[in-house]
């Protein structure tokens, strides 16, 4: 190849870089950015002697101990919830996927009904299926009717305003988001796989957990990272369903920090600890469970 | 057409130990596989003796994958029984059959290493040494060195043989093979053809082998069953489903056969005399399905000798005795009508009159080859000779596309 060439082949490798420049662009403006100015924020200091709200630049460390002082409770709080919701999505989401992908593999048409169904919650606010859930849970609803007919809950306690309602608000919201990848992982699964397993001596059982199991791991790891990440920095969930005393999270403080209270270094601390106890907790998470095909 | 294998005598009894036979032997009784409307395996009855290698030979879509499945378990037959050393299997699951599977994709589980892919099985039934028993069984395909590798990292070649080792380390009493070579190319599938043979003598399994491929099934089997549309034609050994074919289906699908519609003239001491046309010919008659009426009467095209007219049984015609007491079949006053020359020998079309094409394979002994249009006559030994029904369809199995 001749040297021109060799620059006319390259130019052209090179040439889906321009696509990605408009991506970088964006980001840069309105998230890195933001992330620094955020950073900046959260180490100003009080103007001496100033009104509610204003703050001057500075270096002071201390906002962060003394947010961590006063909030790690919420803090800690919200990953207890958001692990948990991760966990009863999974639960729910992994069997719903397996029947759509595997079990129903050629019904097309039960396939899409299914899938329709998956997805149709996101046809509808956010807000306003919180709300319902509100309702559906509220002392005089089916789910507590039923369960006081059953004994399941003594005679007068409440499903509404208890940790109980936020977690089961943010699995069902977040319930989408663990199915869907589960399910596309799952719909490239070989089926002759299964029947090999089961060639092999392996019980139906035997054969989920150590063939299709550990395949659909990258489905069950974008899901599991989709599920508990905004759970972690959900504050909707927690103010419509809790009770803001012990079911308070992190984002619902951040959110009063900032908007009532406007102590923005305060806010902007707290949110740049949970974003990088967030990713600390992921980078852990996928470096234990994570296959190197998703990395 | 119904044939029966039956390659020992009549099955045992079921339930005493003393009269079951000691391993291996299978038998498939009127299995029935439908899909809605469609009839997969259409009472197929089948003995399979233990230690052997069996396969299953016919066109895509004959129903052989199918009972193949029902053996395994992976399909759970609409009607008939399957038994496996005597014991009625029909009801059992999959992994609880002392039957393993090669599979045609392989099926390898490409989250594990080829030494756990191995391993699997024995793992499953609590083996002990699961891995140093799966390392000899690596050593057998010739893989030790490639243990720790995953499957998608080898070759075609070298993911069958892991396939294969998966399956025989368990050693179980039956195992399948589903078109297991398809997906190599014609150098490595001979080479797994001979290494697959000697496999199975070595570890003296029964292999049941599925196969749309007669070469295949006739250089590795000892039995081969020819099934088309759901039903076994025949079973045999292979020289005598070729040497003898029972079938019209048989007689295209394996290999080339001539077949000529003739009328039955007569019987004499063990030879029936048929006229075809103008001409006459003998066969024996214990090599015919009938002794009267309509037959199709075939012959290899490499038994029949081709000479050009001029030579010293020119102008005879019909069934002569040579010096040796020798009985031929002779077809005078043909025309090579097209040729192909492949060096080894030359594939010759013959139009005789009032016969229609005859297809002829001559080898290139002496170097001299016919040309289109020479005058040719046609002889063969009568008792290669081979008597088929008149009534089935004169071209069944002749175009299957094979796969």
């Amino acid at each position: 190849m001749s040297t021109a060439e060799r620059r006319q082949h390259s130019r052209q490798g090179r040439l889906g870089y321009w696509f990605v420049l408009p991506g970088f662009a964006f980001l840069a403006l309105f998230f890195a950015l933001p992330v620094l100015v955020m950073l900046a924020t959260s180490l100003f200091a009080p103007v001496p002697g100033g009104g509610v709200g204003a703050f001057q630049p500075a270096l002071e460390f201390s906002n962060y101990t003394e947010v961590l002082v006063l909030y790690w409770v919420p803090l800690l709080r919200s990953f207890a919830f958001a692990l948990i919701t991760t966990v009863a999505a999974l639960l729910i989401g992994y069997p719903i996927a397996y029947l759509v992908a595997v079990r129903l593999r050629g019904h097309r048409l039960a396939q899409g009904l299914l899938l329709v169904l998956i997805i149709a919650p996101f046809f509808a606010s956010f807000i306003l299926r919180t709300q319902a859930w509100k309702i559906i849970l509220s002392d005089d609803g089916l789910v507590v009717g039923a369960l006081k007919a059953l004994s399941l809950m003594p005679p007068g306690a409440h499903l509404t305003a208890t940790a109980v309602a936020v977690v089961a608000g943010m699995t069902y919201n977040f319930l989408p988001f663990m199915t869907l990848p589960i399910f596309a992982n799952l719909e490239r699964l070989d089926a002759r796989l299964i029947e090999a397993g089961s060639d092999l001596y392996a019980s139906p059982w035997e054969t989920f957990r150590k063939v299709t199991l550990p395949l659909s791991m990258p489905g069950v790891l974008a899901g599991t990272l989709l599920t508990f990440i905004p759970a972690a920095g959900d504050y909707i969930n927690a103010s419509l369903l809790g009770n803001n005393r012990n079911t308070t999270m992190i984002g619902q403080i951040i959110e009063s920090r900032f908007f009532q209270a406007a102590d923005y270094p305060q806010a902007a601390a707290l949110a740049f600890v949970l974003m990088v106890a967030i990713l600390i907790l992921v980078m852990a998470y996928v470096r234990r469970f994570g296959t190197k095909e998703l990395l | 057409m119904n044939a029966v294998g039956s390659m020992s005598p009549a099955p045992p009894e079921t339930g005493t130990p003393a009269t079951r036979p000691t391993s291996g032997g299978l038998q498939l009784r009127g299995l029935v596989k439908r899909f809605g409307d469609f009839t997969a395996v259409d009472h197929v009855d089948l003995e399979i003796p233990p230690g052997g290698f069996f396969a299953l030979l016919g066109p895509s879509g004959c129903g052989k994958t199918t009972a193949l499945r029902m053996i395994a378990g992976l399909e759970f037959p609409t009607e008939g029984r399957i038994f496996l050393g005597g014991q009625d299997i029909t009801g059992v699951k999959p992994h609880r059959r002392p039957v393993n599977t090669v599979f045609q994709s392989y099926a390898l589980f490409p989250h594990m290493s080829v030494i756990d892919n191995v391993a699997f099985g024995l793992r499953r039934r609590k083996v002990h040494d699961a891995r140093a028993k799966a390392s000899q069984v690596l050593e057998l395909v010739e893989l030790s060195h490639l243990a720790d590798r995953r499957p998608q990292q080898l070759s075609g070649g070298q993911q069958q043989r892991v396939a294969l080792a998966r399956a025989i380390v368990n050693e179980p009493e039956v195992l399948l093979l589903d078109e297991p070579l398809g997906a190599l190319d014609m150098k490595l599938r001979r080479q797994m053809q001979l290494e697959l043979s000697r496999i199975q003598r070595e570890v003296g399994l029964t292999f049941i082998h599925v196969t749309h491929d007669q070469d295949e099934a006739m250089t590795m089997a000892d039995i081969v069953a020819v099934m088309n549309e759901g039903r076994i034609e025949q079973l045999g050994p292979p020289e005598e489903l070729y040497d003898q074919p029972e079938t019209v289906f048989v007689a295209n699908f394996l290999g080339k056969s001539n077949l000529i519609e003739a009328e039955v003239l007569g019987e004499d001491g063990p030879w029936l005399t048929i006229a075809a046309g103008s001409a006459q010919a003998r066969l024996l008659s214990d090599r015919c399905v009938s002794r009267q009426g309509r037959l199709l009467v075939g012959i290899r095209p490499e038994k029949i000798a081709i000479a050009p007219v001029g030579s010293d049984d020119e102008g005879r015609h019909g069934t002569f005795a040579d010096r040796d007491g020798e009985v031929w079949n002779t077809l005078a006053g043909g025309v090579v009508s097209a040729m192909t020359y492949t060096g080894v020998s030359t594939e010759y079309q013959v139009e005789v009159p009032g016969i229609g094409s005859v297809e002829v394979f001559a080898q290139n002994l002496a170097g001299d080859v016919l040309a289109i249009g020479d005058r040719v006559s046609l002889r063969w030994r009568a008792k290669y000779t081979f008597g088929l029904a008149g009534d089935e369809p004169i071209s069944a199995g002749a175009e299957v596309e094979p796969g």
